[in-house]
C-alpha cells in the first residue's frame, strides 16, 4: 500500500501539491490529467528521483520519503521505456537481479521467468533498437517486474504503442496486477485507460489532485466541468 | 550545375588538407628515412612525444571524465563561468600558455617550490612536457566527454536507480558505457593535440626535446631536408596509433 501525505515539490514555476493519496494493496489506481498536470513529477517523487519539499511517503507502513531510489522497493516504467541500448533484452531484464547481488545463473533464471510471464522469451538476444513499440513496452515492464517491486509506477505506458496493440497491453497490465498481487499507480492522459483498467481513479490538474474515487462515482459526480470534460 | 557548385570548393579543401601530408610522405627519401630510424635522437624524441602525450591523456581521462559528468548533470552557481574558464586554454596563444605555466610552476613560483621539494620539477623535464600538453589539450577531452554524457538521458540513470543500482553503479553500468565512444574520441583528440603541441612545451620544457622541438631545431639549423624525416616518422607513428585505436573501437562497437 502506498500512502502520500501532503507531498509538495516545486520546480521553477511549477508547483506540485500538496498531494494526499492512498493506493491500496493490489489496487490498480489510474491517475488521469492533461499534459503538464504534474503526473510524471508525482511518480518521480514517489520513486525517489525527485526530492519533495515537504510531506511524507509510506510504502506498506514504512516511511520512504528520504530513502534513495534503490532502497524504496518501487518499480518505474517511464513513458520512453528507457531500455539500456547497449544491452540485450535478457541483459536488461537481468540488470536488477544482478545489481541486487544475485549470482549470474540465478539472475538469468529470474529474468527468464519474468520473460515467460510476459511472453517475450524469444526476444532475449535482441537489442532494444530492433524492437517494436509494443515489444519495447513489454521489455520495460518485464525489467521493472524482475526487480520484485512492491508497487509499480507506470508513466503513460501505452502512449508509444499503436492503438490496436493497446487493448492487449491493457489486458496484460491487468493480469500482472492480479497474478503478482501488485499495487499499480498508472498515470495517463487517455480516458480509455481509466475505463479499462482502474479500480479507482484520480484526477490531476495544475499540480493538484482535484478528485479521487471509484470510476463510476467520479464519472457520475465530477468535481467540476473540467473533470467532466476529461472523462467524457 | 548545383553539384558542381558544391563539389568544386569541397574538392579544393580536400586537396588543400591532404596534399601537403601525402606529398611529404611521397617525396621523402628512403635513405634519409632509414637514417632517421637509426638516429637515437629522433627515435628518442618521437618516443618521448608519444609517451608524454599518452600520460597527459591518461591524467586528462582520470580528471576530465568526472568533470565532464558534473558539468553535464549538475546545476550550480557560476557554472557558465566555469565552463568558459575550462575552454580558455583552447583560445590563448600557446606560447602565452607556456609563459603562464612557467610563472605558475617555474622554480621560483609557489607550486614550483612546493612540488620541487617533493622531487617534482617541471622546467626542462618530462613532467613539464606532460604538464604543457595537459594544459593545452585537456579542454578537448572535457568538451567531448561532456557532449557524450549530454546525449545519455538522465532518466536512464534514474531507471537504473529504481532497479537497485547505486549512483556509482548506475554511472559505471549505464552512463559510462553509453558515453564511451565520445570519451574515446575526446582521448584521441587530446592525445593528437598533445603530440602536435610546440608553443607551451618549448617555453616550459625545451629539453628533453619532443619531436616538434627537434623538428623546429633541425629546420632552423640544417634546413628542410633534415627536418622532413622527423616529420614523416612522427606522422606515421600518430597515424598508425590513430588507425589502431579506431579499429579497436569499431570492433568493440560491433560486439554491441
Amino acid at each position: 500500500m502506498v500512502s502520500i501525505e501532503g507531498v509538495r515539490a516545486k520546480m521553477g514555476e511549477f508547483v506540485l501539491g500538496g498531494i494526499d493519496l492512498e493506493v491500496g494493496e493490489v489496487e490498480y489506481f489510474v491517475m488521469v490529467g492533461p499534459t503538464g498536470a504534474g503526473k510524471t513529477v508525482l511518480l518521480e517523487v514517489i520513486a525517489g528521483l525527485r526530492r519533495s519539499d515537504s510531506g511524507r511517503i509510506y510504502l506498506d507502513g514504512r516511511e520512504i520519503t528520504s530513502l534513495p531510489p534503490e532502497e524504496r522497493g518501487v518499480g518505474l516504467v517511464t513513458q520512453h521505456q528507457d531500455l539500456f541500448p547497449h544491452m540485450t533484452v535478457l541483459e536488461n531484464v537481468m540488470y536488477s537481479p544482478k545489481v541486487r547481488g544475485m549470482r549470474e545463473g540465478e539472475a538469468r533464471r529470474r529474468a527468464y521467468e519474468m520473460m515467460e510471464l510476459l511472453g517475450i522469451r524469444e526476444l532475449s538476444e535482441r537489442k532494444p533498437s530492433t524492437l517494436s513499440g509494443g515489444e519495447r513496452q513489454r521489455v520495460a515492464l518485464c525489467r521493472a517486474l524482475a526487480a520484485g517491486p512492491k508497487v509499480l509506477l507506470l508513466d503513460e505506458p501505452l502512449s508509444s504503442v499503436d492503438p490496436p496493440l493497446r487493448r492487449s497491453l491493457r489486458e496484460e497490465l491487468r493480469r500482472i496486477n492480479r497474478e503478482l498481487r501488485l499495487t499499480v499507480l498508472h498515470v495517463t492522459h487517455d480516458r480509455e485507460d481509466v475505463f479499462s483498467l482502474a479500480d479507482r481513479v484520480g484526477i490531476m490538474m495544475d499540480g493538484k489532485l482535484i478528485q479521487c474515487g471509484r470510476v463510476e462515482e467520479v464519472v457520475m459526480h465530477p468535481a467540476n466541468s473540467e473533470v467532466r470534460e476529461l472523462l467524457r | 550545375m548545383w553539384h558542381i557548385v558544391l563539389l568544386v570548393p569541397a574538392a579544393l579543401l580536400v586537396f588543400f588538407l591532404c596534399f601537403p601530408i601525402v606529398g611529404m610522405f611521397v617525396s621523402s627519401e628512403p635513405l634519409a628515412l632509414r637514417e632517421a630510424l637509426g638516429d637515437p635522437e629522433v627515435l628518442g624524441s618521437v618516443g618521448l612525444t608519444l609517451y608524454a602525450s599518452g600520460i597527459s591523456t591518461l591524467i586528462g581521462l582520470i580528471t576530465g571524465v568526472p568533470l565532464a559528468y558534473i558539468l553535464s548533470r549538475k546545476e550550480f552557481p557560476l557554472k557558465g563561468l566555469l565552463e568558459g574558464a575550462i575552454k580558455l586554454p583552447m583560445v590563448v596563444p600557446h606560447l602565452a600558455a607556456g609563459v603562464a605555466l612557467l610563472m605558475t610552476f617555474g622554480r621560483d613560483s609557489f607550486f614550483g617550490r612546493v612540488l620541487g621539494g617533493l622531487g617534482l620539477k617541471f622546467v626542462s623535464s618530462v613532467p613539464g612536457t606532460v604538464l604543457a600538453m595537459l594544459f593545452v589539450s585537456a579542454p578537448f577531452l572535457v568538451a567531448s566527454a561532456k557532449e557524450a554524457f549530454d546525449r545519455v538521458p538522465p532518466r536512464m540513470e534514474g531507471v537504473a536507480r529504481t532497479l537497485g543500482a547505486s549512483p556509482w553503479r548506475a554511472f559505471w553500468t549505464v552512463s559510462l558505457p553509453l558515453a564511451w565512444r565520445g570519451i574515446l574520441s575526446g582521448c584521441l583528440t587530446m592525445w593528437a593535440r598533445g603530440i602536435s603541441e610546440f608553443g607551451a612545451v618549448v617555453v616550459l620544457a625545451y629539453h628533453p626535446m619532443v619531436a616538434s622541438t627537434l623538428l623546429f631545431e633541425r629546420l632552423e639549423a640544417y634546413g628542410l631536408k633534415y627536418a622532413q624525416p622527423v616529420a614523416v616518422l612522427l606522422m606515421a607513428a600518430c597515424l598508425g596509433t590513430f588507425v589502431w585505436v579506431q579499429m579497436a573501437a569499431g570492433r568493440r562497437h560491433g560486439e554491441h
